[in-house]
């Protein structure tokens, strides 16, 4: 079976068959046919015997009065059997008393000394059956009969059987071709109808077909498990399904609760914070108006005036952020390719005038993504801002921007300083609205920077995080989206 | 009755004339198979074949019932040749003994009658007297069984041959194998 592993059921079955079938028969015939031709040869033997019984029977009275004509009449009575080649009849000496042959050209078969002087004896010579049987007169050796016969008989006998047996191997074989070739319909037929089911199954991944073949046997309980189990597929399908459609639409509800909320959220602080600016204009105003009258104040009254000036000017300034905060939310993203590396050359351009003093840049190749160019200006102004802001008392600053080329999905840029840093445990507070990790009197700054940068680059759909070690630094990483127009 | 003894005593008288012709003819006959065996050495083995090859009706009257008598009727050629041949063996069961007969009364109860050449000029009395007896009568005279004996030894080529009368041994009732007639040589014969 190992031979013709990539045949068909079907082969294979009338193989098998059409094999077995054919060497039962083939060890019948040999077993026939050597039986056959043992028993032939005892025949042949026992026939040749009795032959030489009574030929040396008959021949006694010739060999006791000495009478080789009679002997040699007698022996002639083996022509009536044509399978005896020669004859012989040796005298109790051993020497030829009386010859026979059916053709003149054959050889009388020779007596060695001994042979046939335990009664009987034969031997096969080649193609002869030579046989001496012992003549006795009165308990005596009057003489010895050898015949030789013909085994061509035997050889007859085999190739005929060699014949029945083939013919009989040709018609049976093909009967059985027959026979087979309808059974194993049978067997095959459903066989290759499930092979062929599941291959549509798999293929068209429709579980609601059944394979057909209500069978007692193991093949129908082959298709009857098979068909269980496209019922389970199916059913655990339906339910998977189910639960799918009923996830989704949870989904999609509460995102558009968060959504509602969030709408919500943010129409509150964007007008608390616009409602918000109205009275501080009244504070602020009202405490300039108040300073021009300041004569009738004291010393202490002019600077708690300041302080409340300073305080509206802030609180002014907080709420420009959150306003700026609010419509990076609101804002449709205006979706267009952007070269990084163009933007980032820009930013830096306008910052560094601010920074006053040298700094060591280093900017890599930036590749070119798809997305709101003004809002991605704004994300690497605060990145670059912060990292000019927190090496402000680094004595060698130095400010890396690079990208880091990771997977073909997304793009991540670096912005690395070796400023100040940060303690890691505040790792992820630093992208929340108003958080700050230093004095706004070490650093000024109000703490929105890198809660817009999240915000911008979320609704990019990238991700935001950075690395920090006090005193040594730190790196500031967003990703973006690859752009797929601009590879092509 | 009286013919057979007569022809008996007639026999002995011309036996005795032709002694010497019978002994000259056979002292001939002798050195002929000097370079084989004797005549009679032959004769006598054939003798105890033929024992083999007859089958006797009964048991003629003899006091030794059970042996085969192998009877020699007057002079005796063989000396001690036929006892030599057919000392220790056997007829079947049958023990062979060989007598020497001078009268023919005592030679009906032999199984088997040797009429040496010596009888020729009594065969006619001997034949007849033995007429209807079971006794195998085995001569050498020329004719032998040409004129009434049932097996006569001749000698052909320096061989000695035999002829045998089937009618004869029909007549004496005796069973005479096909073996023994197929090697001897059949003959016309009756008195």
């Amino acid at each position: 079976m190992l031979a013709f592993g990539g045949t068909s059921v079907r082969s294979k079955l009338i193989l098998a068959s059409i094999l077995s079938s054919g060497t039962a028969l083939l060890v019948v015939g040999a077993v026939i046919t050597s039986r056959d031709l043992s028993q032939l040869r005892q025949a042949l033997v026992r026939r040749m015997s009795v032959q030489a019984e009574i030929v040396g029977t008959n021949c006694l009275s010739a060999l006791l009065f000495n009478d080789p004509r009679s002997a040699e009449a007698t022996l002639g009575a083996l022509r009536a059997d044509p399978r005896v080649m020669s004859g012989v009849l040796y005298d109790s000496d051993g020497t030829v008393f009386a010859t026979y042959a059916r053709h003149p050209s054959i050889q009388a078969p020779a007596l060695d000394a001994g042979f046939g002087d335990g009664g009987e004896e034969y031997r096969l010579n080649g193609n002869h059956l030579v046989l001496a049987k012992q003549v006795s007169f009165e308990g005596r050796k009057a003489g010895t009969v050898v015949v030789a016969s013909d085994l061509s008989e035997i050889d007859d006998a085999i190739l005929r059987n060699v014949f029945i047996v083939g013919s009989v191997l040709v018609i049976s074989l093909t009967i059985a071709l027959v026979i087979a070739s309808w059974l194993q319909r049978d067997i095959s037929q459903p066989i290759r109808h499930l092979a062929e089911t599941a291959r549509r199954i798999s293929q068209d991944k429709d579980y609601s077909v059944r394979a057909v073949g209500e069978r007692a046997d193991e093949i129908g309980s082959l298709v009857t498990a098979f068909n269980e189990m496209l019922e389970e597929i199916r059913h655990q399908e339906a339910a998977l399904r189910t639960a799918h459609d009923r996830l989704e639409q949870r989904v999609v509800q509460r995102t558009a609760q968060l959504q509602a909320a969030n709408d919500e959220l943010e129409a509150f602080s964007y007008s608390v914070s616009h409602d918000l600016r109205a009275p501080l204009r009244h504070i602020s105003g009202f405490a300039e108006i108040l300073k021009e009258d300041a004569e009738g104040l004291g010393e202490a009254g002019r600077r708690y005036l300041d302080k409340i000036s300073q305080s509206a000017t802030r609180m002014g300034q907080l709420i420009d952020d959150l306003l700026v905060f609010c419509r990076m939310g609101r804002s449709e993203l205006q979706s267009a390719s952007v070269d990084l590396s163009k933007l980032v050359e820009q930013v830096v351009e306008e910052a560094e005038p601010d920074a006053k003093r040298s700094i060591d840049w280093h900017v890599g190749d930036l590749p070119t993504v798809r997305g709101d160019e003004a809002m991605l200006r704004v994300v690497l102004v605060n990145l670059v801002s912060n990292a000019i802001k927190y090496t402000g008392k680094t004595p060698q600053p130095r400010i890396e921007i690079q990208a880091i080329e990771d997977g073909p999905a997304e793009v991540i840029v670096c912005v690395r300083d070796n400023g100040v840093g940060f303690e890691m445990e505040y790792a992820s507070k630093l992208f929340g609205v108003f958080q700050r990790l230093h004095r706004s009197d070490e650093f000024e700054g109000t703490g929105i920077g890198l809660a817009n940068v999240r915000r911008i680059v979320h609704r990019h759909e990238g991700r935001t995080w950075a690395e920090g070690d006090p005193g040594h630094g730190a790196a500031f990483y967003f990703s973006l989206p690859r752009d797929r127009e601009a590879l092509e | 009755m009286v013919a057979p003894r007569k022809a008996a005593s007639l026999g002995r008288v011309l036996g005795l004339a032709v002694t010497a012709f019978a002994a000259s003819a056979a002292l001939h006959a002798a050195e002929d198979f000097s370079e084989r065996l004797p005549e009679y050495k032959i004769k006598a083995a054939y003798l105890y074949y033929f024992a083999t090859f007859v089958a006797w009706p009964e048991p003629p009257s003899s006091p030794d019932a059970s042996a085969i008598v192998i009877g020699i009727l007057g002079d005796d050629p063989f000396g001690d040749v036929l006892e030599d041949t057919v000392r220790d063996k056997k007829v079947g069961d049958r023990p062979i003994r060989i007598r020497r007969f001078e009268s023919l009364k005592e030679a009906r109860q032999s199984h088997i009658l040797f009429v040496p050449a010596s009888e020729r000029d009594n065969l006619p009395g001997i034949l007849s007297s033995l007429e209807g007896t079971s006794v195998l009568l085995v001569g050498e005279s020329p004719g032998f069984a040409s004129n009434g004996g049932h097996i006569g030894f001749v000698t052909e080529a320096k061989k000695v041959r035999f002829e045998i009368s089937l009618e004869a041994v029909k007549r004496s009732g005796l069973k005479m194998s096909a073996q023994l007639i197929k090697v001897g040589k059949v003959v016309e014969g009756g008195l």
